[in-house]
């Protein structure tokens, strides 16, 4: 023996084995185990180990790849997914947007302008059954204080509006007071001014700032035991119900409109 | 980018070798280079060209590989057992060789980072301290866990010294 051959250790067969030597370093193992018949053995063990390991698996990398493994169809399929996620966001978001657009926009069209009109005859109408019982507290602030009055309820209905003069058909300012919108109303609070003659019948006036359309309606409705007459501009809603004829509500309801327009040469006889 | 998928392309044949000696099992080990290659693709800004990409890939397939292990050792295998059991068609040992149906049971029986740093080295070819730079640890690690493979692997193959005498009928 050399003194080469005793440096060479395990690690070197292994790698000679493992056909990781080349040159000089290859040529000593191979004396070595030329002089080493056990340890031959043993390194050629490990070819045979890894034959083996070669036969069982190498033809794994001729196999052809399936799509699968292929790297551009993986990188255009996630390309693809990105993009669709992004398009589905954005899909998302643009329906998102036309359905609240469609949704406040067609707010008229779900909820008709007719039935607007009618929903303010229907408040009118239930808040005159209520009030015109009330003796002692029919309204909230009496005609005494007639210019606090007004001023008030122009200023709560966002709408100028003076108490109509209906002296002349016998009516007599009582007083008024404020009611709330109803929930499916598109004007604001509503004032009710209250009249009474000297029957003690008692007509009520329900004006409420104007619709968002602004159309001039003109309507005449009997409701129960009263009847009540619509109508509506580009400034106010006016409901004038009364337990009253239709001749009589129709002359009250013209000095109404004349004196709440200001338009005393308006065709109101148009209703 | 394209450039990067062609070199990619060219080192997925041995990915798949190597995750097919690992798992013994086709379609897993088909599964596990597909995570692999969609990850790298899209981590691709993290790799640096400079370094070698098919380290880069080895090693991405082993982390999946092993947290899968992971996984599967907490909530229990769900492969069924027949699959697992495939053995490869291969022709019969002959003298001198090693019986080939013998040899993947060893291989499977063998601790997992020795059978990861054999199958890098054998199946794979890679030197040393491409092995060693791919499992992240130092070249003497590496060689005591091959040496001890190949200790495991003989012994458990039943050879001898002579392994030239055996027969297998």
């Amino acid at each position: 023996m050399t003194s080469a051959e005793f440096s060479i250790g395990e690690d070197a067969l292994l790698a000679y084995a493992d056909g990781q030597l080349e040159g000089e370093q290859k040529l000593a193992v191979e004396r070595y185990l030329a002089a080493n018949p056990d340890k031959a053995a043993e390194v050629a063990h490990w070819q045979r180990q890894n034959e083996a390991m070669t036969a069982l698996y190498a033809g794994t990398a001729k196999e052809p790849l399936p799509s699968r493994l292929k790297p551009h169809r993986i990188a255009h399929d996630l390309a693809r997914q990105r993009r669709d996620r992004y398009q589905f966001a954005a899909a998302a978001a643009v329906l998102i947007i036309i359905g609240g657009t469609i949704g406040w926009f067609g707010r008229d069209a779900v909820s008709p302008v007719e039935a607007q009109s009618e929903l303010l005859i229907d408040n009118a109408v239930v808040a005159h059954n209520l009030f015109v019982k009330e003796k002692r507290h029919a309204v909230e602030v009496a005609a005494a204080e007639e210019q606090h009055l007004v001023s008030w309820l122009s200023a709560r209905i966002d709408t100028p509006i003076d108490a109509p003069d209906l002296s002349a058909e016998g009516f007599t300012l009582v007083g008024g007071r404020l009611l709330p919108a109803g929930a499916y109303l598109k004007t604001g609070p509503a004032a009710q001014l209250m009249y009474e003659n000297a029957s003690a019948e008692r007509v009520t006036l329900y004006i409420t700032s104007a619709l968002p359309d602004k159309k001039e309606v003109w309507s005449f409705e009997t409701r129960g035991d009263v009847e009540a007459y619509y109508w509506a501009n580009n400034t106010v809603t006016c409901t004038v119900v009364g337990d009253v004829t239709e001749d009589e509500l129709r002359k009250l309801g013209k000095k109404v409109f004349e004196q709440l327009t200001w338009r005393p040469d308006s065709a109101w006889e148009r209703g | 980018m394209h450039n990067f998928l062609d070199e990619m392309e060219a080192i997925v044949p041995a990915l798949r070798r190597y995750a097919r000696a690992l798992t013994r099992n086709a379609d897993r080990a088909d599964d596990l280079v597909q995570d692999c290659l969609e990850r790298a693709i899209r981590k691709q800004s993290l790799w640096r060209p400079t370094g070698s990409l098919q380290s880069w890939l080895f090693r991405m397939l082993l982390n999946i590989y092993r947290n899968d292990l992971r996984q599967v050792r907490r909530r229990g295998d769900q492969v069924p057992i027949e699959t697992m059991l495939v053995e490869p068609a291969v022709a019969p040992a002959q003298h001198g060789r090693i019986a080939l149906a013998e040899m993947a049971r060893a291989i499977d029986t063998l601790p997992g980072d020795q059978r990861e740093a054999l199958l890098l080295v054998v199946l794979e070819g890679q030197s040393y301290s491409q092995a060693a730079d791919i499992l992240e640890i130092p070249m003497g690690t590496l060689m005591s866990r091959l040496g001890r493979a190949r200790a495991a692997l003989r012994s458990l193959t039943g050879a001898g010294d002579e392994p030239r005498l055996r027969t297998v009928k």
